[in-house]
C-alpha cells in the first residue's frame, strides 16, 4: 500500500495519544501488509471513510492499555472496560485520530474524505477479518500495554 | 436519548424490513434455506461470530449479522456443497462477510433512486466469545431473528 | 467445454460458481482473486467466458474489465454484483461488461446469465 496514505495515520496515532492521555509510544513497527486478518488484543474500534477512495482505520488496544487511556481521559479510577460511556471514549479518540489523519489527506491530495461515526467492538479471543481491501498493520507499543493499527483503503493516490 | 445532529429535516429511517428481506433472500437464494422470522425474546446461542458493515450515509448506520459457527457452517455447507466438517474457520468469515455485503448491497440499491443514498464500507468479520458492539452515538438498534431448525442468525442495525 | 475463469476474492463465491459450472458442463480453467490475477490468468488462458466481482483489493473488477477488453474487446464478461445501483452499473457497462449478476444469485440465475453471453 502507498506509504502516503498509511504514515498520516501512524503519525496521527502517536500524537493524539500522546496529546489526550499524556501516554508515550515507546515503539512502532514498519508497516506489514495485511492478510486481512488481525487477532484483536480485546477493544477495538473501527471507523470508516469515504471519498474519492473509501478507507477503514482500525486500532486494537490491549484491555489493560485501554483501562489507562480511559483513567487518563475521564479521570476514572476504575474505569469498566463494557461500560458504554468508557467505550465511547475509545471511539471518540479513533474518530480524532482519524479525522486529524484524513485533514492531511485532503488537504495534500483533494480526497474529500468524510468520517462514519465509529464503534468499539469487545470480545474475548476475537479474530477481525477484512475482506475486499488492501490493508496493513502496524504495532505499537507503550508502558502500559500493546495496540495495533490496521489501515486499509479501496482504491489509491495517483502515482 | 436522541442526538439530533442533522438539524431540523426530518432524518429518513432505516428501512428495516428492506433489510429483513434482503437477509432471508440471500440465505434462501444462496443455501436453500427458509429462515422464519421469530420473537426478539425467542432464545438464541450464544453469538461467536459477526459480520458487520457501516452504512455511511444520514443517518449512518452500522449493519450485523450474528450467529454461531454451527449455524454459518450450516449456511455455507449448503451454499458450497463443502462438507462443515472440511470449512475453515476462514471459510466461514468468508460467508458471513459476504451475506452481510449481499445484504447491504441489495438494499443500497433498492434505495438508490430515492432519497435516502449511503455508502458502504467493506465488510469486517469478527470471531470470538463475549462479542459486543458500542457505536459512539449508538441511541437505537434495530433486532431481528431469524430459524431455521437448528440455524439461528440475528440481524442488528445501530444507528450511529 | 466451455472455458471460464472465475475473479472474486470470496472464496465461497469461486466454490458455489464452480459446483454450479461444473455440474452443468463447463471447465473453470483458473481462479483469481483480484483484479490484476484476473488480468494475467485471462492472458494466459483466454478463457470462453469471464466471472468479475466488482469490489475486490489490489484491482477491483471494473478496471481489470477495462485492461481485458483494451486487449482483448471481443472478451466475454459476467459481472457479479451485490449492489445494484445504476451508478456502478453504468460504469461497468461502459468498461464493457455483458452481463450482470446480482448476488444472491441461485444456479438457474447463473445459467441464465451464460446462456446470455455464451
Amino acid at each position: 500500500m502507498d506509504s502516503r496514505l498509511v504514515t498520516p495515520y501512524i503519525e496521527s496515532t502517536v500524537q493524539i495519544i500522546r496529546q489526550m492521555t499524556g501516554i508515550e509510544v515507546t515503539e512502532i513497527s514498519e508497516p506489514m501488509p495485511g492478510s486481512g486478518e488481525i487477532s484483536a488484543y480485546g477493544v477495538t474500534s473501527v471507523i470508516a471513510f469515504a471519498g474519492t477512495i473509501k478507507g477503514r482505520l482500525l486500532i486494537d488496544f490491549q484491555p489493560e492499555l485501554a483501562v489507562h487511556i480511559i483513567k487518563n481521559l475521564m479521570r476514572e479510577e476504575n474505569p469498566v472496560l463494557r461500560d458504554r460511556l468508557m467505550l465511547g471514549c475509545i471511539a471518540e479518540m479513533n474518530n480524532i485520530i482519524a479525522g486529524d489523519a484524513n485533514t492531511l489527506l485532503n488537504n495534500e491530495y483533494g480526497l474529500g474524505l468524510r468520517l462514519a461515526p465509529p464503534m468499539v467492538v469487545t470480545g474475548k479471543n476475537m479474530m477481525l477479518a477484512s475482506s475486499k481491501v488492501d490493508s496493513v498493520t502496524v504495532l505499537g507499543r507503550t508502558d502500559y500495554g500493546d495496540f495495533k493499527l490496521n489501515i486499509a483503503f479501496q482504491g489509491g493516490l495517483p502515482s | 436519548m436522541m442526538e439530533n445532529s442533522t438539524g431540523p429535516a426530518q432524518r429518513l429511517e432505516w428501512p428495516v424490513t428492506m433489510f429483513v428481506e434482503a437477509l432471508k433472500d440471500a440465505v434462501a437464494t444462496m443455501a436453500g434455506i427458509t429462515m422464519e422470522s421469530v420473537d426478539e425474546s425467542f432464545l438464541t446461542g450464544e453469538a461467536t461470530m459477526g459480520g458487520m458493515m457501516v452504512l455511511q450515509g444520514d443517518p449512518s448506520a452500522v449493519l450485523m449479522i450474528l450467529a454461531d459457527q454451527p449455524s454459518v457452517a450450516a449456511i455455507v455447507t449448503n451454499m458450497t456443497g463443502i462438507d462443515s466438517g472440511e470449512l475453515t474457520i476462514e471459510d466461514l468469515r468468508d460467508g458471513l462477510s459476504e451475506l452481510v455485503n449481499m445484504v447491504a448491497g441489495t438494499v443500497r440499491g433498492r434505495l438508490a433512486g430515492s432519497g435516502n443514498r449511503f455508502k458502504l464500507s467493506s465488510p469486517l468479520a469478527v470471531t470470538g466469545e463475549h462479542l459486543a458492539v458500542y457505536a459512539k452515538r449508538h441511541v437505537e438498534c434495530s433486532l431481528s431473528r431469524f430459524v431455521a431448525g437448528d440455524i439461528w442468525l440475528e440481524l442488528k442495525i445501530f444507528y450511529i | 467445454m466451455k472455458r471460464i475463469l472465475i475473479v472474486d476474492d470470496s472464496p465461497m463465491i469461486h466454490n458455489l460458481l464452480r459446483k454450479t459450472l461444473e455440474r452443468n458442463g463447463y471447465e473453470v480453467c483458473a481462479d483469481a482473486t483480484n483484479g490484476r490475477e484476473g488480468v494475467e490468468l485471462f492472458e494466459k488462458h483466454r478463457p470462453d467466458l469471464v466471472f468479475m466481482d466488482i469490489t475486490m483489493p489490489v484491482m477491483d473488477g471494473i478496471e481489470a474489465v477495462k485492461t481485458i477488453k483494451a486487449k482483448y474487446p471481443e472478451a466475454k464478461i459476467i459481472m457479479l454484483t451485490a449492489m445494484g445501483d445504476d451508478e456502478i452499473m453504468t460504469q461497468a457497462l461502459e468498461a464493457g461488461v455483458e452481463v450482470f449478476l446480482k448476488k444472491p444469485f441461485d444456479d438457474y440465475k447463473i445459467i441464465s446469465a451464460i446462456a446470455k453471453v455464451i
